[in-house]
């Protein structure tokens, strides 16, 4: 006798009505998604019914796991890879030798063969339970062993690409030697010495221009092409969309968890075939009873991060990416109001570029850009990031620093590269670098997430010094191996990964001396300082001041205007003062490198006065 | 028509560069000759007399922050009298080449008609042999000019923006940059359908760089040499009349007629240069005839739509490209070598004086410096025992070179001899001093 199907065994059973079964069909038609996930995302059924359904469709019984607790006998011979990969949780061993073993998935002959592998078991005897009981009882049990992946995942597999040694033994000989040789220099050749570091930075300084410039012209040409069309979008066929997975770490972040659920739901995505998982941390009860008193729509699924050191954001999403179903995944911060075709467009970019592109990243912008200075110096920085610098670095081929959200992954890559390190505080940045070793590339598209910028000064240098810090721990990580590094990913790519991620720390530290010696020369009219500036010093040291300063303000500018945020672009010609606070966050980053490298300086959102807009799918 | 005329100009930019070069070559030609026969005009000879000077001292504030800067750092890595024409011609070929890329973009032959009237006129060759910097300026402000254009056509912000960033370089190498900026951004907002805040945000994009680099430039004199009225200095300040400038330029005229019969907007732009022309020299301002015609040209050429090229238009266009290589025949003086080589000789025999041992002022005497090719043998205004030696010659330098012009050594030595020097020869207005006992 042939099996009922699903749709039709729940009216049956009065639990869904003929008018929207049908209208689960005709969504079922154009996306090819499973019945049972239309049918959860359009809020038809409660999950656990539809799980009852399958359980008697299927002919196993029906199990809850938070009444049926697993043998953690049991538990300790099954993985935690096997039991994420077939979302099956074994419960008991019977007597005759029959394992019940609890799947939210119909039972595959894999499962089967793993269960025989791991627990020597050949006639399983599945019970069939809801994929939210599953995932629950995964991070209940395992809890040790999904800390101990989201932490040391990373580290235990490649130790010299972790952040967790911060100086490795060669890095504090080479830092003693260089300022031992220093002092040295200064003691017998006291002008000489200071000559030669004087041409150091500048000459530091003056690559770091020309690299900018060049990245920058790039990033202009690139405006010539869109990377993706809306043309193109529209031709999507809704079919072939792969399910998606939204990451979205929060802490302590009750007050803008509401408005994440909103902006969440303006995503134009299929929503059966976007999986939500908002992650937060197990300390932080209040934003999860914000979140569920926001009434989520089904397809939101909170993930408890178990507590443990260290407590920073990849870690949150290392967790978040053990239990991602979908194809590909995307990072949104709590606050973030992405333009609702983002994972579209994102998905024909990936469509478009090459196999081995592994994330695109979309740009990031600020809502309430004309509240204070901060914030508009903050959206002018950003928007010359992102608009520019980025689209530059992608069209000359060169490493992509990522940017703390927005940035959509495949999912298995993303695996592959061993996710997020934990002890990195800039861990978006560092990824970036770690594709590009292995031969991955990131690319953009030209979509953009609003977010709100820092309007406080204090928490402004907060999230700075944090950035910056990361941006150290970057570059300490991967200058342990240089020639090997050369070697994976090319002597041009090398150089502008150094000159962006170490090169960004380093002018930051050092401005102020030559602001300094600057003001001190025009204010007194000295002449002490000439001895230490021979004419080629003089002439590179002159072009920074004058040219390097000028693109810099210039290239804000440019980007203001090409976003249409015509207000701003006067704003950028005050550039030189915001700088004064980037100094001030390297220095506190500096400090922090040495004395709390992995705290995790955490921004504060929702202090805007301003309301995001709402952004409307495009029709 | 049209779609023909499009198939026609399909070319790769590598072949427009060829061809711009290939056009530029003749006037190249022609300018190489007349140096071959010892013709150096007095603007490369004061280019390259800086350039010496900065060279052998290793010393660029020696360049005294000049004005125009940037043709002097192109004369850098090969400062020689053949420099200028060289230089020269491939900018030209550059600059030919990216009208043909604008003629090739907007499918317009008309505008390659009226080049071909400049081409057979003596416009290019004066431009080459007289100051190679206005070509280099011309080439510049056209770019600025097209990108511009575009920005306005297509608006996307890459064409403001370089077109800010070649005008900040033009200014480096022609004051004609500064009010044409301005011009363009006030432009904007009637050529362009902009709100007031759009306008001035374009308005900063285009001309931040611009003024930048000038007040950079400036605040390099004013470092160096304490002055700050850089841009005055090495400008010719005698100006041709304007009518001058409309009789040799019949293409911009009837560029200018076809627009006011149609009432096209851009005719407020096809006015900028114009508006320039009357209002720098009350400013101080100078400009030569050729470059004057030169840049009423380039607006005729850009400032033209694209227009299908009917019979009538292209019997038009060939009569004003035909007027227009007639005016450079008529208006142009020959440009004439020296009846003897005795300069260039005199500049080679000054070389071979031992390390500063001639007392001589590059404000007089550039001409000769030029031809000596070095700087090695002399000492000038802008090294530290030049009042020194100036005051006492005996005790510091075995020659003094005097010639008439500006310089210190022309009032005090201009008729009499120091004591210890006498007369060694005498030519064109310059003397050569020398201490008796000293090797000639």
């Amino acid at each position: 006798m042939e099996r009922p199907k699903l749709g039709e065994f729940l009216v049956a059973r009065g639990l869904l009505s003929e008018e929207q079964l049908s209208r689960a069909l005709e969504l079922q038609q154009r996306s090819r998604e499973r019945l049972g996930r239309i049918l959860l995302a359009l809020g038809y059924v409660r999950r656990q019914e539809l799980y009852q359904a399958l359980s008697q469709l299927w002919g196993f019984p029906f199990v809850l796991l938070t009444e049926e607790r697993p043998d953690p006998r049991l538990l300790r011979r099954w993985p935690l890879e096997e039991a994420l990969r077939h979302r099956a949780i074994p419960l008991r061993l019977r007597q005759e030798g029959t394992l019940l073993v609890a799947v939210s998935d119909a039972p595959s002959p894999t499962l089967e063969s793993a269960l025989k592998a791991h627990l020597g078991v050949v006639n399983p005897l599945y019970l069939v339970t809801t994929e939210w009981d599953v995932d629950w009882a995964i991070r209940e049990f395992y809890r040790k062993p999904l800390l101990d992946q989201s932490v040391y995942a990373l580290y235990y597999r490649s130790p010299e690409e972790s952040a967790y040694t911060v100086f490795t033994p060669g890095q504090y000989l080479a830092l003693a030697a260089g300022l031992l040789g220093t002092l040295l220099g200064l003691y017998l050749w006291p002008r000489e010495t200071l000559i030669l570091l004087n041409l150091l930075v500048n000459a530091f300084f003056f690559a770091s221009v020309a690299f900018k410039f060049a990245v920058s012209l790039a990033g202009a040409l690139a405006e010539r092409h869109t990377p993706v069309t809306e043309e193109e979008v529209r031709a999507l066929k809704e079919e072939e969309l792969p399910t998606y997975t939204v990451l979205v770490p929060v802490y302590r972040e009750a007050n803008v968890v509401g408005l994440l659920m909103r902006n969440l739901a303006g995503l134009d995505y299929p929503k059966e075939k976007l999986e939500i998982l908002v992650l937060i941390e197990e300390d932080d009860p209040e934003t999860l009873e914000a979140a569920k008193a926001a009434r989520p729509p089904a397809n939101v699924q909170f993930v408890i991060i178990p507590n443990g050191q260290p407590k920073t954001k990849p870690k949150a999403c290392n967790v978040g990416l053990l239990f991602a179903r979908g194809e590909y995944l995307v990072i949104y911060d709590a606050e973030d109001q992405p333009e609702p075709d983002q994972l579209k467009k994102a998905l024909v970019a990936f469509r478009k570029g090459p196999e081995h592109r592994v994330c695109v990243q979309a740009a990031l912008n600020y809502f309430n850009w004309k509240e204070n200075f901060l914030t508009r110096m903050f959206t002018l920085e950003y928007s010359y990031w992102f608009d520019y610098l980025l689209p530059g670095l992608d069209r000359l081929g060169l490493p992509i620093p990522l940017g703390g959200t927005s940035n959509h992954f495949k999912t298995e890559k993303l695996r592959e590269l061993g996710g997020w390190d934990p002890f990195n505080v800039t861990e978006d940045a560092d990824l970036g670098i770690r594709a590009a070793m292995r031969g991955y590339t990131v690319g953009v598209v030209n979509s953009t997430t609003y977010e709100e910028a820092n309007n406080h000064v204090g928490n402004w240098i907060r999230q700075r010094s944090r950035w910056i810090k990361g941006y150290m721990q970057t570059a300490l990580v991967h200058s342990r191996k240089p020639l090997r590094l050369v070697k994976q990913v090319g002597i041009r790519q090398f150089l502008a990964f150094f000159l962006l991620i170490a090169g960004t720390p380093l002018t930051f530290l050092l401005s102020p001396l030559l602001w300094g010696l600057f003001l001190l020369w025009l204010l007194t009219g000295t002449q002490a300082l000439e001895p230490y500036f021979p004419p080629f010093v003089l002439y590179l040291s002159l072009f920074n001041l004058l040219l390097g300063n000028a693109l810099a303000i210039y290239l804000n500018m440019l980007a203001a205007f090409k976003r249409r945020l015509y207000a701003l672009a006067p704003f950028a010609l005050l550039n030189p003062v915001y700088w004064i606070l980037h100094s001030v966050a390297a220095y506190k980053a500096l400090f922090q490198l040495f004395t709390k490298p992995f705290y995790w300086e955490k921004t504060l959102h929702g202090l805007s006065k301003q309301e995001a807009p709402h952004l409307e799918p495009t029709p | 028509m049209a779609s023909a005329s499009r198939k026609r100009l399909t070319w790769s930019l590598p072949l427009e560069l060829g061809l711009g070069l290939l056009l530029a070559l003749p006037a190249g030609m022609a300018a190489l000759g007349l140096t071959q026969e010892g013709y150096l005009s007095d603007l490369h000879a004061a280019y390259l007399a800086k350039v010496y000077l900065a060279l052998d001292r290793g010393r660029l504030e020696f360049l005294g922050f000049s004005y125009p800067p940037l043709p002097l750092l192109l004369l850098f890595p090969w400062p020689s009298p053949w420099a200028p024409p060289v230089l020269g011609t491939v900018l030209l070929g550059l600059g030919f080449a990216l009208v043909l890329a604008e003629a090739k973009r907007r499918a317009g032959i008309l505008p390659l008609v009226l080049l071909g009237g400049f081409l057979l006129s003596p416009w290019p060759i004066h431009l080459l042999a007289q100051d190679f910097a206005q070509v280099l300026g011309l080439v510049l402000l056209w770019w600025a000019w097209t990108l511009y254009l575009r920005w306005l056509e297509e608006g996307l912000s890459f064409f403001l923006f370089a077109s800010g960033l070649v005008l900040s370089l033009a200014v480096y190498a022609t004051p004609f940059a500064l009010p044409l900026g301005v011009l363009f951004a006030l432009g904007i907002g009637l050529l362009r359908r902009v709100e007031p805040r759009a306008w001035a945000a374009a308005s900063l994009v285009l001309l931040f760089p611009l003024l930048f680099t000038t007040l950079a430039w400036a605040y390099l004199g004013w470092l160096f040499t304490g002055g700050g009225i850089f841009l005055y200095r090495a400008l010719p300040q005698e100006t041709p009349p304007l009518g001058e400038v409309f009789l040799a330029s019949p293409a911009y005229l009837a560029g200018g007629l076809f627009l006011l019969a149609r009432l096209r907007p851009g005719l407020l732009l096809y006015l900028a240069p114009l508006l320039v022309l009357l209002a720098l020299p009350p400013l101080g301002f100078g400009y030569t005839l050729p470059m004057a015609t030169a840049l009423l040209l380039l607006f005729a050429l850009g400032g033209l739509p694209p227009l299908a090229p009917k019979p009538h238009l292209l019997g038009a266009a060939l009569l004003v490209a035909l007027l227009q290589a007639l005016a450079g025949w008529a208006l142009l003086k020959p440009l004439n070598p020296p009846p003897d080589p005795m300069e260039r000789a005199i500049g080679q025999t000054l070389a071979q004086a031992p390390p500063r041992s001639t007392l001589a002022d590059d404000r007089e005497s550039y001409r000769l410096l030029a031809w000596a090719g070095t700087a090695r043998p002399f000492v000038l205004p802008a090294d530290a025992g030049f009042l020194l030696a100036l005051s006492a010659p005996q005790a510091y330098v075995s020659r003094l070179l005097v010639c008439q012009g500006s310089g210190a050594l022309q009032p005090r030595y201009g008729q009499g001899t120091p004591p210890g020097f006498r007369e060694e020869w005498r030519y064109k207005g310059c003397r050569l001093l020398r201490r008796p006992g000293e090797p000639p």
